[in-house]
């Protein structure tokens, strides 16, 4: 047999097509599920999804688009032809099997162009941009997110905005526009003498008004109109909303790293000085952890997903503005999930005590903590419970040990002026009736009101009292700290006064007296741990009882003490000299939940010019170009670099960027509720329309965008992906948000869709023809022969 | 004789046997006499749904206790006794832990505490799923949990349904659940109030009117008798509040539902979801097998008149669930499941009214018996995976391709199921022939499956019409039709499904799993067809064939539906 015989013979074999269908099979299923490792098939872990292995790293679109699917689809395609051709003649009955075989081929051909084109991502886009413009400045943009932040201006002439509260409903109530509903910006005013509230409605510039103080604690702000007369208090200051503008989308499964360079601002904050540029990176893993070498990141659990095995990837400069241009960055680790987190180790030469201490209780309840002596912010333990200090002397312990209570000094300034140490014994919260005490020398008197000691306040500590202040008939209040740069006065009101400002001024009204807190030295909490001024000696203080003097005890390491009955106490570590630094801590593959994706991966990149320094980048979703850009829910955490020729820069791991077919914005996003309206939860909605305006060289366009409703523009679709759900303040000083603040849109090309689709619609039709039409035919066509041949058997 | 004791059997299981299986444990004294019933008409908000009483409460407790029912009680009065006296449930183990593996850690780690429960409780934690509040607590439990919920692949979701049980049972969490009462405005987009919330808003309205208020009033009567315990006072509080709060919110919503909606959909939980059809079909299987076994007519007809009851039952349930529930049902797994059944009891009737002289007759209708069969049981005992109640469907299934695509698809699989059935059949009968020593035993119809019907075979009749067609090839030819018309569903169901996905995500192919795994029960079944080509063991390869395909689309639809995630999690 010649060889060509013997391979169109092997293409036209129907087994060889079955083989291929079977491998097709095999490997679908193992791309798609993976392999049970185990019988319990209903188990999550039993499937160990070959595609992740580290020797692969592959999603599920990239299994799919391997060479070896490929061959198998080729090969399949190439017998089903052969076969075809040579095997099913072309006539009336075997028109259905024709027809289906046509059909696969179309949808592969049709498969073929759409995956080797294909090409998605999204693109995020706000209600509005914030354009604010100080008299004297330049104008400056900010992304519209609840609890936003921007300065402008400097000493002296420095203006800050915050976004205090968003509404995405407001209800107008006044004019023609009555009872249409809007999105209200509420914007907090700091300016160099005053301040207000300016509220903007995007869409209604007309209505732009401010609050300002009204002097009423029960109504603080009161709108400008009704106090000055004028809807805005300053004319000159402009805050108007505009359209977040998109040109670009962001491609799903890629991987890229920003960079720019940055100057180091006063604040210690950084201002670029060039733009974010992008460097693709190709072939970055996802499922698996590479570490170049041990030691860079928090000592991690062996859970097979970590390999001490360098990437060797580079991220090319592909642009004239790059700051490091013509020189690659080197990928050199990745860690699929991780979290940076600064710890402290025993070593170096700094003074630095920290202790661990196990509390245990006869039921079997334990819990650890970690406590620093120069940081108490840094302990985890509840400040008001526990404490760890470092003493100098023994004189402070024994001050400790022997408490005094608060005091205030008082300072009469002046070549007479006198200084005075009093003991605060009674307060007027308590007994309204406390007398004014005369400060002996000065026409002042004064009373203490209450105090508190050692708030921990934006992690520092922090001690007050307040105290009220007369002199010749006036009366104020006066909020005295440990530290006087602190404090302030605040004027009492008179009764038949107007209404009060009721800010604090940080300065004294009286420069006549000064005064100063010292908190008491009784222990700060009831259980205190004293390292010092003996490195080795650790000592432990417990003040249960506010009556009873504190008891000491020396602390053995390992030991365990019986703090009350019932509650042990052990401290199995103490070092005086600690070291802290911040590296990455792997999430073990237990803990780590497959939806999120590469939300928490990073990247270590060798920074050419920097000295050898090595940097971990962190994954951002989308490459927000500053702090002002940051969607809510999202982060922002460019990496910075010193170079060795004194520049700066910053890096960021992203995904890739495409441009979009048209520039696009948001012009309004809404929610179509079920019964009981909107609650926050997805289940109280019906759907989310996403209202776009589409702006090319042709001009503009607007269109409808909701889920199941995508909109076309040049080929792409645009398709309701994400949305802003609300979600309450998240830490101290958060803004809480009503949602609604962006929408997110799916865009991807669609070519060969048609193609694929005539191709299934033939195979459905081929389907139906080869089962019900053919029988009939062959039926036919044995009832005619009979009818020829008269024989019916 | 052996007709005859069949017969008996079968009559035997028709007895009405007991649907709902109380639990052993002593009802309590007081919540045993409260009626209930006259909340069976009071609407509830719940998550953007409008639900009855009835309706509601279960969907909370099942939530708590699982599928149990704590002291023989109903979850609806069990949810106002825990509400309104949570003092008498101290101890009562009432949470329910699902996965026994789990409840033996829990075990271990109370076992190893320094003050373990007993051991009967443990047993009784073991055997019921039941934890009282007390072993949770266990200081060990706690730390075990604590520690498990780190592990998220394998013990996140139970720890966190754990803990979401204890929340939900706390009273004032269910006192703010009990969302009674249609806002004041009227307006279908504001939202509903609870009592204690229309007492506060009412109260700042007009203090004298609150206090009078008719709800307001039987409200508390309900919580002083309840906290007295005088049962006769309870029910003609209940009786009031059954009478005025639907009163008062059609009064102020027209969309409150009818009293006949509330009515039915109470009933219909009340009924189980009518899962319990299962145990009719089970004796419509034992009919058919004689009938198809042994040719006996009397048992065809037995096998009809229950197989038609069930149906009419299942059609009843499912049009009340249809009704009630404002959709047709195939938005949930419960749903897709039993819908499908349904659907594969409509084609085997169909089938059999055209087919009923022919050798494929009683064929559909066992198949179809055998497919309702395993779906409801699958239903009635497992109601958390399957959960019969509603929620509203996520913004992506409100597309009229819900309707095209899912119908198609599940159509499909009960189609395949039933090809399952008869290929099962055909390798049972090879079998047995084999274990009697029979060595020629290649059965098959030889033109396919409508083409058996159609074409003539020599000797002048198409095998399926022919008496003397053997049983393996009748069962074979009974696989093929079947086989052929799950494999155009299943083609155009996906096709469909990809043209919905193409608008909904934006790509009309996302290698998503359930995809996958629907192209691969095709890829089967087209190799079936392929292999029966050239096979010359034509029956054998096609029912084994038609097995594997079945078991690809069962994996399909549980393995990857409940463990492997996907777009197509909801479905």
């Amino acid at each position: 047999m010649s060889p060509f015989k013997f391979i169109l013979d092997f293409l036209s074999s129907v087994r060889v097509g079955i083989v291929f269908m079977v491998l097709l099979f095999v490997y679908s299923a193992i791309g798609s599920a993976g392999i049970p490792i185990h019988w319990a098939i209903w188990e999550p872990t039993t499937w160990y999804a070959l595609r992740e292995a580290n020797w692969l790293e592959m999603t599920e679109f990239e299994w799919f688009h391997w060479w070896p699917f490929y061959v198998l689809v080729g090969m399949f395609s190439l017998v089903l032809v052969v076969t075809t051709i040579r095997r099913i003649p072309f006539n009336r009955i075997n028109l259905g099997v024709w027809t289906i075989h046509t059909g696969i081929i179309m949808l592969v051909l049709g498969s073929i162009e759409y995956f080797a084109t294909k090409i998605e991502g999204d693109v995020p886009i706000a209600r509005a941009v914030m354009q604010i413009e100080v008299p004297g400045q330049e104008p400056v943009d900010m992304l519209v997110m609840p609890g936003s932040i921007m300065t402008v201006g400097e000493d002296g002439d420095e203006w800050s905005f915050q976004v205090t509260s968003i509404d995405p409903e407001w209800e107008l109530l006044s004019g023609k526009d009555a009872g249409t509903r809007a999105y209200s910006v509420s914007v907090a005013v700091q300016a160099p003498e005053r301040r207000f509230i300016r509220q903007v409605i995007l869409g209604y510039p007309q209505y732009t008004e401010d609050l300002v103080s009204s002097g009423d604690p029960n109504q603080p702000f009161a709108r400008a109109i009704k106090v000055v007369g004028t809807p805005v208090i300053d004319e000159e200051l402009s805050i108007r909303l505009k359209p977040d503008v998109r040109d670009r989308f962001h491609v799903m499964h890629s991987s890229a790293l920003y960079i720019r360079e940055v100057e180091r601002g006063e604040d210690d904050s950084f201002v670029g000085v060039s733009p974010w540029i992008e460097r693709p990176i190709d072939d970055l893993p996802r499922y698996n952890n590479y570490l170049s070498k041990l030691g860079t990141t928090w000592p991690f659990p062996d859970d097979g997903k970590t390999y001490i095995k360098p990437l060797d990837l580079r991220a090319e400069s592909i642009s004239d503005l790059d700051p490091l241009r013509g020189s690659p960055i080197q990928v050199t680790d990745y860690l699929r999930a991780a979290i940076l987190e600064t710890r402290t180790e025993p070593g170096g030469d700094e003074l630095a005590p920290s202790v661990t201490v196990d509390f245990s209780t006869n039921e079997g309840r334990s819990q650890q903590y970690e406590l620093f002596a120069m940081n108490q912010s840094a302990s985890n333990a509840d400040p008001s419970l526990m404490q760890f200090m470092w003493i100098e002397d023994e004189a402070e312990f024994d001050e400790l040990l022997n408490p005094r209570g608060p005091r205030i000094v008082i300072e009469i300034p002046g070549e007479d002026g006198s200084r005075q140490t009093i003991p605060i014994e009674g307060l007027s919260e308590l007994d309204p009736d406390l007398p004014m005490q005369p400060v002996e020398g000065s026409p002042y008197s004064w009373r203490p009101v209450r105090y508190d000691e050692r708030l921990s306040i934006e992690g520092r500590e922090i001690s007050m009292v307040r105290v009220e202040i007369e002199k010749d008939g006036d009366r104020w209040m006066r909020w005295v700290f440990d530290d006087t740069s602190f404090n302030g006065d605040l004027p009492l009101p008179t009764p038949g006064d107007g209404p009060t400002d009721h800010t604090i001024e940080r300065r004294e009204l009286d420069t006549g007296i000064r005064m100063r807190f010292e908190p008491s030295t009784r222990p700060p909490a009831p259980v205190l741990l004293v390292a010092g001024p003996d490195e080795s000696r650790l000592r432990l203080l417990t003040s249960f009882k506010p009556e009873e003097p504190p008891v000491a005890m020396d602390v053995v390491i390992g030991e365990s003490m019986e703090l009350v009955p019932g509650i042990s106490m052990t401290v199995p570590s103490y070092s005086a000299y600690t070291t802290t630094s911040t590296r990455p801590s792997i999430v073990p593959k237990a803990q780590l939940d497959p939806s999120i994706g590469n939300m928490y991966s990073m990247v270590r990149v060798d920074v050419p010019g920097s000295n050898g320094r090595e940097a971990w980048l962190a994954y951002h979703h989308w490459p927000f170009p500053s702090r002002n850009d940051v969607l809510r829910r999202f982060p922002w955490r460019p990496t910075t670099v010193d170079l060795e020729d004194g520049r700066t820069i910053q890096l960021m791991l992203s995904r890739r960027s495409e441009p979009l077919p048209s520039r696009v914005s948001l012009l309004g996003f809404d929610t179509q509720d079920h019964i009981g309206g909107f609650t926050g939860s997805t289940s109280s909605i019906l759907n989310w329309t996403s209202l776009v305006e589409f702006e090319n060289q042709q001009g503009s366009q607007e269109a409808e965008i909701s889920v199941n409703a995508p909109a076309e523009q040049d080929g792409f679709w645009f398709f309701q992906s994400q949305w802003d759900p609300p979600d309450p303040a998240r830490f101290t000083g958060d803004v809480p948000s009503l949602g609604l603040n962006y929408t997110v849109l799916g865009v991807g090309n669609r070519e060969g869709v048609w193609v694929q689709l005539a191709g299934s619609v033939l195979m459905v039709i081929g389907l139906m023809y080869a089962f019900y039409v053919k029988p009939v035919l062959v039926r036919r066509r044995q009832e005619m022969a009979i009818a020829a041949t008269g024989d019916d058997s | 004789m052996i007709r005859r004791l069949l017969l008996l059997i079968a009559l035997l299981l028709v007895a009405p046997s007991s649907v709902n299986a109380q639990d052993a444990a002593a009802p309590l004294p007081f919540p045993a006499g409260v009626d209930i019933t006259p909340l069976d008409v009071v609407a509830v908000w719940q998550d953007g749904r409008i639900k009855s009483y009835d309706s509601f409460a279960r969907s909370i407790m099942q939530s708590i206790t699982g599928p149990r029912e704590i002291n023989g009680q109903s979850p609806p009065l069990t949810y106002l006794d825990l509400m309104l006296r949570p003092e008498a449930y101290e101890g009562v183990p009432i949470y329910f832990v699902k996965k026994k593996p789990f409840r033996a850690l829990l075990v271990d780690a109370a076992m190893g505490s320094v003050d373990p429960p007993s051991r009967e409780e443990l047993e009784a934690f073991m055997e019921t799923g039941l934890a009282s509040k007390a072993l949770l607590d266990n200081a060990s439990v706690r730390e075990l949990l604590s520690r498990l919920r780190s592990d998220v692949l394998r013990f996140a979701k139970p720890v966190d349904a754990v803990e979401a049980a204890v929340n939900l049972s706390d009273p004032m969490v269910l006192r703010r659940l009990l969302i009674l009462l249609p806002p004041f405005s009227g307006q279908y987009e504001d939202p509903w109030m609870t009592i204690d919330e229309y007492q506060v808003s009412s109260s700042r309205l007009d203090p004298n009117a609150a206090a009078a208020d008719p709800m307001v009033q039987a409200w508390n009567a309900v919580v002083a008798a309840w906290n007295q315990q005088d049962t006769a006072a309870v029910n003609t509080a209940l009786a009031r509040l059954g009478q005025v709060l639907p009163m008062a919110g059609r009064a102020r919503l027209a969309e409150y539902p009818s009293e006949q909606r509330l009515h039915l959909e109470s009933a219909y939980f009340k009924w189980k979801g009518f899962t319990w059809i299962w145990m009719i079909y089970l004796v419509s299987i034992i009919f058919f097998l004689m009938a198809i076994v042994y040719g006996w007519s009397g048992a065809k007809w037995g096998g009809v008149a229950f197989f038609s009851a069930a149906f009419l039952l299942q059609t009843f349930a499912l049009i009340l669930r249809w009704y009630v529930s404002g959709r047709w049902p195939n938005t949930n797994m419960f749903e897709a499941v039993t819908t499908s059944t349904w659907f594969g009891g409509c084609f085997a009737i169909i089938m059999e009214v055209i087919l009923g002289r022919t050798r494929v007759k009683n064929l559909f209708f066992l198949g179809s018996a055998m497919a309702s069969m395993f779906a409801l049981m699958a239903a009635s005992f497992s109601p958390l995976q399957l959960s019969p109640h509603f929620s509203n469907r996520m913004p992506v299934l409100h597309d009229v391709w819900l309707y095209i695509h899912t119908n198609v698809i599940i159509f499909s699989y009960v189609l395949i199921f039933l090809a399952f059935v008869s290929a099962g059949l055909y390798m049972l009968v090879r079998l047995l022939r084999f274990t009697r020593g029979e060595r020629d035993i290649r059965e098959h119809v030889g033109a396919g499956g409508i083409g058996s019907l159609i074409v003539r075979r020599r000797g002048g009749k198409a095998a399926l019409l022919d008496s003397k067609t053997s049983f393996g090839a009748v069962l074979d030819g009974t696989t093929m039709i079947l086989v052929e018309l799950s494999f155009i569903l299943l083609w155009a169901g996906l096709v469909m499904g990809a043209i919905w996905a193409d608008h909904s995500w934006g790509r009309p192919w996302g290698w998503d799993p359930k995809e996958v795994f629907a192209l691969n029960t095709f890829l089967i079944y087209a190799i079936l067809i392929h292999v029966r080509y050239r096979a010359s063991d034509k029956g054998l390869w096609t029912a084994f064939l038609a097995v594997v395909g079945c078991a690809v689309m069962l994996f399909n639809w549980i393995v990857i539906n409940f463990t492997i995630s996907g777009l197509h999690s909801y479905a």
